[in-house]
């Protein structure tokens, strides 16, 4: 009797309680992901600011 | 007898409303001219896939030739990976490289993505699904499709719908956003347009290549996204595939938008599209853009806490990617607010970045949520 309580609250929490919702795990990867974001878009900037000095514009290559 | 009169006699309230729903997406894209190209095949397919019986989706049990093009290029990605090989190379980055500090906010106006993820799960959708509906921020079509045929293929017809329909709306969405959150003196503001520094033919050519190496190594999951649309640009911008580079911006895009859109079609139908969640979606889905915008303006307006050369905030909301959409709308309004304020290059290439900026954050869903 007591295994088979045990195991129904296992199960009840592994497949979550009908109120729970998938936020906290929304706000972690959202945070990590704008993180994320703005680095990769620094590093494009970056690299861009890079090759504006190692191949700069001449007169015979310009845009 | 009985057969001729069956499509009649089994046709149900819901798949009347989906035809009714379907000419109101054909009536935007004709008489709004709402992103034509995608809801007017969008709309017909709504209708052709809610026929009782329609001989478009089964066959005697077989896969008509709506079902056939959506295993064929939706549920595979093809469709909308080609996408951006014609969006690549329709795409100028030009103004982007010349103004690299722009692309900070293709990052900053994502933010709608993930404040409407939150927000679905918030409301009990699953982790995937939330981060479907949260991707319609992205306001780029193709990403929201690969997305949502990874996590959630039953939203993908609402997700899409909306997605199309918003980025056709930004006119109307953005301008009261922005006027909200800035003074009538901060939209007066002028950029130098001495920021936009000469670039080289190599930078050009090298950009693409090296973008999809670092997104690539970085994100893996991005690779498929990232490096159509940097094929697309590297066929513009080598300068000696001129005729690639007009087929992808021309015949490549006409026939994958036709038949997107058309297979799009096929997963409206009645009983997975009339849900109540399909209203909650299309509702987060205009929070999301409201929300991008915002995360664009009011990064500008930090960072002008810190600079000597004012940025206007308006620019900030350009990093929406719904490009050139949303470049133009800024551009207008700062002619709006002052006819010698010209803000069409700091606009584009912020718009330009938003592109790349949304293409990143579909990659980084799709590893951090997949």
């Amino acid at each position: 009797m007591y295994e088979n309580l045990l195991a129904f609250a296992e199960q009840t929490v592994a497949a979550g309680t009908p109120g729970a919702t998938a936020l906290p795990e929304a706000l972690q990867i959202s945070g990590i992901a704008l993180l994320a974001i703005f680095f990769v878009m620094g590093l494009f900037g970056a690299m861009i600011t890079l090759f504006s000095f190692v191949f700069p514009e001449t007169d015979d290559e310009s845009e | 007898m009985d057969q001729l009169l069956q499509g009649i006699l089994d046709l149900t309230p819901g798949q009347g409303i989906m035809f009714a729903i379907g000419g109101l997406l054909i009536w935007l894209a004709i008489a709004k001219e709402y992103e034509p190209t995608l809801l007017l095949p969008i709309g017909l397919g709504a209708i052709l896939a809610n026929i009782p019986h329609s001989a478009a989706i089964a066959v005697d049990g077989e896969p008509g030739i709506l079902t056939t093009l959506f295993d064929f290029g939706i549920r595979t990605e093809v469709f909308p990976l080609l996408i951006f090989v014609a969006i690549g190379a329709m795409i100028d980055f030009g103004p982007l490289l010349q103004n690299p500090k722009m692309l900070l906010f293709g990052a900053a106006a994502q933010f709608g993505i993930f404040f409407t993820m939150c927000l679905a799960a918030a409301l009990h959708f699953t982790l995937k699904e939330s981060a479907s509906i949260g991707i319609i921020g992205a306001a780029d079509g193709p990403t929201s499709i690969v997305v949502a045929n990874r996590f959630a293929p039953h939203l993908l017809g609402p997700i899409t719908v909306a997605a199309y329909s918003y980025m056709s709306l930004v006119p109307i969405i953005q301008p009261p956003v922005i006027r909200l959150l800035t003074t009538r003196a901060e939209r007066l503001i002028r950029m130098d347009n001495r920021q936009f520094r000469p670039v080289s033919r190599r930078t050009r050519i090298i950009f693409p290549i090296a973008v999809s190496l670092i997104a690539g190594l970085l994100v893996p999951s991005a690779v498929a996204l990232i490096g159509m649309l940097m094929f697309g640009n590297l066929l513009r911008e080598a300068g000696v595939v001129d005729r690639l580079s007009k087929g992808a911006q021309n015949e490549l895009a006409n026939i994958v938008t036709l038949l997107l859109g058309i297979s799009i079609g096929a997963v409206m139908t009645a009983d997975e599209f009339l849900d109540s969640r399909t209203l909650m979606i299309l509702g987060m889905g205009i929070i999301a853009f409201v929300f991008d915008t915002a995360g664009g303006v009011l990064f500008a307006k930090f960072l002008n806490l810190f600079l000597k050369h004012k940025i206007n905030p308006m620019v900030g909301a350009c990093g929406i990617s719904a490009f050139p959409m949303s470049g133009r709308v800024v551009y207008k309004m700062g002619l709006a607010e002052d006819p010698q304020n010209h803000l069409l290059m700091q606009a584009i290439s912020c718009n330009v970045g938003g592109q790349l900026g949304s293409v990143v954050a579909g990659g980084l869903i799709l590893a951090l949520v997949g």
